[in-house]
């Protein structure tokens, strides 16, 4: 086990590189520590790589180059099939489109990842049970996910994620989808599982209604971290940062981030 | 393992959702394996009669003759001590065997002749080996010393029924000219055009009189259980050594043996060009499965399933299929094969001049357990390795790029 002061999850250095000769740079040179209890936000425009760095948190891609750490294990050198041992075991994840597998019930969508980490019958069927409670969706446990609006669906894959209680989970862009109201409930829900349960949670979103909840935001843009903030740590209030970064008010970068916010309000419709 | 029931749970469903495309994938691979099986067992059928009709005629299903015996009987060549491999033959629990003289002739009738061969056989034995006196069309078998049987093919040419008179001269075992004249007391049709002009049957004491060789026997048949015969030859060889040359029927007619090779290695072919065809139908649904659930493959590969995992969730899939389809298709086969077996194709508008379809134009199925074994686990095999390429695709694949895949 990690003792508390060590992160659960360091970035180091860590570059994505894409195209043919390499010249797309996705992430340049990001550094970022995740510790226990984190409630944090990946802001920043679209296209400023907040999915390439979930990504290659989750071990889902692989860095151009740069250290990732789980849990103070080098991710760098694991084959395919231990990278997915160490999500099956380590990581829930959360997705913009909810990803639930549509011939399995919400129950069995649950119940999935408890059958992967070998988990037996009947705990498998409390801890599900337990997540579809915590999620307020238990009435639906027999129900497809075609049968589920989309904000139920995401509640499912909350509790998925959450089932097996990973020490972390991973969200990208989870209120994508939804609604306003609807995406702000979601995010309720999750600060509720953070501060209830202690669940640590990396999200990214675009919304600041969504990154106001958030009690750490991280700024990135061009695939660089641009600012930090942190709740109780930076002096300056959340609402002043939020409002310099995100709402268009006289930032440093001004223009940049006005462009941000136009395009960001026209996805949003 | 947990993880095997979950997989087939989502092999099943994923196939009940797309059901219209599983079930033309099913009815394909199902409709491949009937005809096969029926094909199969048709021909097996075919070579059944082929071989009956080989055997039961005259050749049995071995023979044994004096060692330096040759084919065309220029010469007689005795078989030794024939009491000695009678025995032998009953002490190894054969009793369907059958002693003859076989000589060449020449009949004599008015202006007319013809080279024949002369059958000394005894008549109750011989029933045991060969369906001769089943195939009588006119009179009764030759019993006593001036009696013969001809084939109705010879009879015809000469214009000879059955009470009349025929001269036959040959050569006794001193290379003496001798001729007798014989009365006709039957005349058979075996439908084997050659062996019904050129053959001619009397009982073997007369024939032994005749060729002054009293005793003497050239040749005994044997008819054995189709699968025994190989095994049986070995061991007699063995036993009764180098004085005697031993020959299964598929040596004396290498043709009908040729013809059957010929037969099986054309099935052989459309076997293997169905087996592609199915392999390409199941790669071709496996593909498109892969495809359409790229993204879900990403999220599962995110949730901790393997690769080795994935490629065991598409691989049951093309199992299912492939069991689907083998157990239709061998419902609908066997059925087919069942009824084949019972009533058989007539098929005498094709076959009425074909040698081996002369006792009857009836073409019946014949099952064999292993060929339909083996051709149920090819489709399973083609379904598995045609499954293969998309599951190593979808499983190989990065899950961040599976995961943003539309
Ligand atoms: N698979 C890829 N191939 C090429 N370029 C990519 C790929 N994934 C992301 N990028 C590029 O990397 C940059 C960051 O993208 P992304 O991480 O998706 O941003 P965000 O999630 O913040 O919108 C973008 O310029 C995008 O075009
Ligand atoms: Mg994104």
């Amino acid at each position: 086990m990690p003792s508390l002061t060590e992160p659960l999850i360091k970035v180091s250095d860590v570059w994505r590189l894409f195209g043919p000769q390499r010249q797309d740079r996705a992430l340049a040179g990001v550094n970022l520590r995740v510790t226990t209890g984190d409630f944090l936000c990946l802001a920043g425009p679209s296209g400023s790589g907040k999915t390439t760095l979930l990504n290659l948190i989750g071990l889902l891609d692989l860095p151009s180059s740069g250290q990732i750490e789980i849990l103070g294990q080098d991710t760098g050198n694991l084959n395919l099939k231990q990278r997915a041992l160490l999500r099956r075991h380590r990581l829930g994840f959360i997705f913009q489109a909810y990803n639930l597998i549509p011939v399995l019930t919400a129950f069995e969508n649950v119940e999935y990842p408890l059958i992967l980490s070998g988990k037996g019958q009947q705990e498998r069927h409390d801890l599900t049970r337990q997540a579809l409670n915590a999620v307020g969706i238990a009435e639906h446990a027999s129900k497809r996910p075609s049968e589920l609006s989309g904000g139920q669906q995401q509640r499912v894959a909350v509790a998925r994620a959450i089932a097996g209680s990973p020490p972390i989970i991973l969200a990208d862009e989870p209120t994508g989808n939804l609604d306003s109201k609807t995406g702000a409930a979601l995010i309720e829900l999750l600060l509720h599982l953070n501060q209830q349960r202690g669940i640590t949670f990396l999200f990214s979103s675009h919304d600041p209604n969504v990154i106001k909840q958030a009690r750490r935001i991280v700024i990135l843009k061009d695939g660089q971290i641009d600012r930090e903030w942190q709740e109780g740590k930076d002096t300056n209030s959340q609402g002043i940062f939020i409002g310099e970064h995100l709402t268009g008010e006289p930032p440093l970068q001004g223009k940049d981030s006005e462009e941000w916010c136009k395009s960001s309000a026209l996805r949003r419709k | 393992m947990k993880e095997i029931s979950i997989t087939l749970k989502l092999a099943f469903r994923n196939l009940a959702r797309n059901r219209r495309r599983s079930l033309l994938t099913i009815t394909a691979i199902a409709f491949a394996l009937a005809c096969l099986l029926i094909f199969d067992a048709l021909k097996n059928g075919l070579h059944q009669k082929m071989v009956d009709t080989t055997t039961s005629t005259d050749i049995g299903s071995l023979q044994i003759h004096g060692q330096g015996y040759g084919v065309n009987l220029i010469s007689l060549t005795e078989l030794p001590k024939p009491d000695e491999v009678a025995n032998t033959l009953r002490s190894m629990g054969i009793s369907t065997f059958a002693k003859r003289l076989k000589a060449t002739g020449l009949i004599l009738a008015g202006p007319k002749s013809a080279a024949v061969v002369l059958h000394g056989v005894i008549a109750k034995e011989e029933d045991r080996v060969t369906v001769i006196n089943r195939r009588l069309v006119q009179g009764e078998s030759p019993t006593s010393g001036k009696e013969v049987m001809l084939g109705q093919g010879l009879a015809q040419a000469f214009g000879l029924t059955v009470g009349g008179e025929l001269t036959i001269m040959a050569q006794d075992i001193f290379g003496t000219t001798v001729t007798r004249r014989f009365t006709i007391t039957g005349i058979f049709q075996t439908g084997v055009t050659a062996f019904d002009q050129g053959h001619l049957f009397l009982p073997l004491a007369s024939l032994q009189s005749f060729l002054d060789a009293p005793q003497m026997i050239s040749e005994i048949a044997l008819s054995l259980p189709e699968q025994d015969h190989a095994t049986e030859a070995n061991l007699l060889r063995q036993s009764l050594g180098s004085r005697y040359q031993i020959r299964t029927w598929e040596e004396i007619a290498p043709d009908v043996t040729q013809l059957i090779e010929l037969n099986d290695s054309t099935m052989g072919i459309l076997i293997a060009i169905v087996f592609l065809i199915v392999a390409m139908g199941i790669i071709n649904t496996m593909t498109t499965i892969t495809f359409e659930r790229f993204r879900e493959f990403g999220t599962i590969a995110a949730l901790g399933v393997t690769p080795t995992g994935i490629m065991r969730l598409v691989t049951a899939e093309a199992i299912a299929l492939g069991l689907a389809g083998s157990l239709i298709g061998s419902a609908i086969g066997l059925g087919c094969c069942l009824y084949l077996a019972n009533h058989g194709i007539d098929l005498t508008t094709v076959t009425s001049a074909n040698q081996y379809f002369s006792n009857n134009h009836i073409l019946k199925a014949v099952m064999d357990w292993r060929q339909v074994l083996t051709t149920n686990a090819f489709t399973m095999l083609t379904a598995i390795l045609a499954g293969l390429p998309p599951a190593w695709t979808a499983a190989r694949q990065n899950p961040a790029q599976a995961l943003s895949h539309l």
